[in-house]
């Protein structure tokens, strides 16, 4: 039975058993070479109850030093657990006390580490017999909070995982059919980039969409080339973990929250009862201000929009200017394959609303055929100023648009 | 330099659906004699920014292609 398959490594569930079944040996802080070698040695960690940081493949020296770490030190465990069954090992791993420190994705130029006791992460994991035949797209990276859940997820029901992070839209399309790949996880820029579809894919069950505001829109073309798909919209956070989900961009208040979750100037404010252990997060009377902007939808049902990071707003003139807004009515244009709206400060204005766009391989869109798409669907303030034509609109190691 | 800022002031015309103009005079005024508006001012600024390197607004407003001229 597979666990793993990449470009160049796959690995089987009895290879990982042989792995832990005789080394001796892990790295509390690895900078993987390829996924197959990064998850051996977590998965021996994990069985062996010792805690782990999962550190990019691409960290900085800078990013090294501001977090004091030791990188690639070789930690010897005297008498490492044998165990006899692919069964028991799984088994193992859900219950391990292992703490996992996990980084933020540092978009802001800043990276903060969080540490995480393993039945934090998994506690919206499901496992069940139904699972069991689930194939996962691997469509995050492996060190952030969204594909420490669906390795999770994945793992503990015994499924294959085909990475297709940041793969090239024929790759993931491809996998999804050699594999029928049941489950998908990814964040809308990934769902995005594989539109428009000329065929539908009947194989897909299950499809998750997190990690970056998403629209009505993108799920409206989700469910068009996934027929049998159930969507499920979630919000997290390294800070946090996972806290909701929802098969729309509307998330629900359950009782959980009740308590723990409020709304301060429009700002979503989470009890720090929901999160994982850090002296790094500042807290206002036992709350962490997310930055995340939110909308009542429906407020006795306790429904809820986001709309925006707070600090992402543009001010132009005087008029704040949503830039997820503009990207959303954007990426309804046809010929429009991905977008990117940011603010550039501006002497006239205070700041001028900015893109950059990408467009499928055979347009030919100019920037007045924009403006003209633009005119009388968003008001003129918002409509962008400069807009910038690019081959390829640059992405974060998470896999999300870049934030100026 | 002329037809620079020529070809910019028409690329903004361009994108607000208005015609282009044959030529420019350094007495005309942005607002006025182009139609101008305060979001075309910054459009702009932008775009001279871009090809020359000056923030014309950067230390008071700007409002003719004379004004232009000198701040280049």
């Amino acid at each position: 039975m597979l666990f793993l398959s990449d470009k160049q490594h796959s690995l089987s569930y009895q290879d990982i058993l042989d792995h832990i079944n005789t080394s001796y040996f892990y790295k509390d802080c690895f900078i993987y070479p390829d996924l197959r070698s990064f998850f051996l040695n977590w998965i021996f960690a994990l069985v062996n109850e010792k805690n782990i940081a999962l550190v990019d493949a691409d960290i900085s020296e800078k990013e090294i030093e501001d977090n004091n770490l030791i990188i690639n030190k070789v930690i010897e465990i005297e008498n490492p657990k044998r165990i006899s069954s692919v069964e028991d090992l799984i088994g193992i791993i859900g219950d391990s006390g292992s703490e996992i420190t996990l980084f933020t994705s540092g978009t802001t130029g800043f990276t903060r580490k969080f540490a995480h006791p393993l039945k934090n992460l998994i506690r919206k994991i499901n496992i069940s017999e139904d699972r069991k035949n689930d194939v996962w797209g691997f469509a995050f990276n492996p060190t952030h909070v969204a594909g420490v859940q669906v390795f999770f997820q994945a793992v503990l029901n015994q499924n294959l995982m085909v990475n297709v992070f940041m793969s090239p839209k024929d790759f993931v399309l491809d996998a999804i059919k050699k594999y029928g790949i049941t489950n998908l996880s990814s964040t809308p820029t990934f769902y995005r980039l594989l539109f428009p579809l000329k065929e539908t894919f009947e194989s897909v069950k299950k499809i998750t969409i997190g990690g970056e505001k998403s629209d009505s829109h993108l799920i409206s073309e989700v469910v068009k080339a996934f027929p049998n798909a159930r969507i499920n919209n979630v919000y997290g956070s390294t800070e946090t973990g996972p806290l909701f989900s929802s098969q729309n961009d509307e998330f629900v208040i359950t009782e959980q929250h009740i308590g723990r979750i409020k709304m301060v100037d429009d700002e979503l404010y989470i009890h720090k009862d929901l999160f994982g252990q850090t002296t790094q997060l500042k807290l206002i009377d036992d709350f962490y201000a997310t930055g995340d902007l939110i909308e009542w939808t429906d407020n006795e049902q306790g429904k809820f929009r986001f709309i925006s990071r707070k600090n992402e707003l543009i001010n132009v003139g005087g008029y704040k200017v949503n830039p997820y807004e503009v990207e959303e009515e954007l990426t309804k244009h046809p010929e429009i394959r991905n977008v990117r709206v940011y603010g550039k400060s501006n002497a006239v204005l205070g700041n001028i609303i900015c893109c950059e766009v990408e467009l499928h391989a055979d347009s030919d869109l100019q920037e007045k055929d924009i403006r003209l798409f633009l005119n009388g669907t968003i008001q003129n303030f918002k409509i962008p100023r400069k807009i910038n034509f690019l081959e390829k609109i640059q992405l974060t190691r998470t896999g999300k648009k870049k934030i100026v | 330099m002329q037809q620079k800022l020529l070809f910019i002031i028409n690329s903004i015309k361009n994108n607000k659906f208005e015609e282009p103009v044959a030529k420019i005079l350094p007495e005309q005024k942005l607002r006025e004699d182009l139609n101008f508006d305060s979001f075309d001012l910054a459009e702009l600024t932008v775009k001279i920014e871009e090809e020359f390197g000056v923030d014309i607004f950067e230390d008071g407003l700007v409002s003719s292609i004379d004004e232009i001229y000198n701040k280049l």
